[in-house]
């Protein structure tokens, strides 16, 4: 079954290099959708079921931590997965996120092979190894 | 806020994020305190992208980019050809940045302190990149690539600097 996936960034740069990486893992993604604040990600998950939300921290309007917080109170949303991208990487920004029930998070700059580690812990393993795994580590840095 | 700490942070950031974010090698110099950032800059159009902060320390930071090396810049990171890249994606390819600049930056200057990022802009405030636009003081990096040059620069706003 393909996965749904949601990419939330204020940046359009950032989402396209997001759903650049995942594709190159491998992922068998049968669709993605963006949002550009945490309140346009709250619309779409109130009528798509996903199963991965990848969020920017920083972002207009609502950030997300507090879009992560919605979803926590949202019986139909709690349950999936969250992970959180951020160039505030301080202690205790990170705490925040962790007791507010993030699934994982990734410091920005980041690479392929941390969104992949990520994606196979939340999703399970890709059905379909993709060329790019041939070039290693090394050949899946941006 | 203090400078030498800061320094470094600065210089760890831009190794990290351009490195390993945009594949570009650089090196890094350290412009002179009474220096315009302008004065570490080639003398072709820029892009200027701010971001503001406030936390333990205040300031802003400052990038500015020639606009063809940003356009180089954009292509890669993005994976597009350059007959299809638009000003917009050269822009936010700028503003992301700085934004993870300035993020890697305060993380590795004050790691047990949170700041509040603001979002990034792109500016046309050619002063923050100059002398006169220093309340409390700046810092200004000059990134040399393989065949152009940026410049990296911090504003302190809050209450100065301490070696």
């Amino acid at each position: 079954m393909p996965f749904k996936i949601l990419i939330v960034d204020d940046s359009y740069p950032m989402r396209a290099v997001i759903k650049k990486m995942i594709k190159a893992s491998g992922f068998n993604v049968g669709e993605f959708f963006e949002a550009a604040t945490g309140r346009e990600a709250l619309d779409i998950l109130d009528s798509q079921w996903l199963d991965l939300v990848l969020s920017d921290y920083n972002m207009p309007d609502m950030n997300g931590l507090d879009m992560l917080k919605a979803m926590k109170e949202n019986d139909m949303l709690k349950d999936i997965p969250v992970i959180m991208i951020t160039t505030e990487g301080s202690n205790q920004r990170i705490e925040e996120f962790i007791e507010t029930g993030v699934s994982a998070y990734i410091k920005k700059p980041f690479t392929p092979e941390q969104i992949r580690s990520h994606l196979n812990q939340l999703l399970g393993e890709p059905e379909h190894e993709s060329c790019s795994d041939e070039a290693g580590d090394e050949g899946l840095d941006f | 806020m203090k400078v030498a700490a800061m320094k470094l942070a600065m210089k760890d950031s831009i190794f990290k994020v351009l490195e390993k974010m945009f594949f570009v090698p650089v090196d890094v110099q350290e412009t002179p305190g009474n220096a315009d950032a302008g004065d570490a800059l080639p003398n072709t159009p820029q892009i200027t992208a701010c971001l503001g902060f406030n936390g333990p320390s205040d300031g802003i930071f400052v990038l500015s980019i020639p606009a063809d090396l940003a356009a180089s810049m954009a292509v890669d990171f993005l994976g597009v050809s350059p007959e299809t890249i638009s000003s917009e994606h050269v822009t936010g390819t700028v503003k992301e940045m700085i934004n993870m600049l300035a993020g890697s930056t305060l993380s590795a200057y004050e790691p047990d302190s949170a700041f509040n990022l603001q979002i990034p802009e792109i500016t046309t405030a050619q002063k923050l990149m100059t002398s006169d636009s220093e309340p409390d003081g700046s810092i200004t990096l000059s990134i040399e690539t393989p065949d152009n040059r940026m410049a990296y620069r911090l504003l302190i706003t809050d209450n100065g600097i301490s070696s």
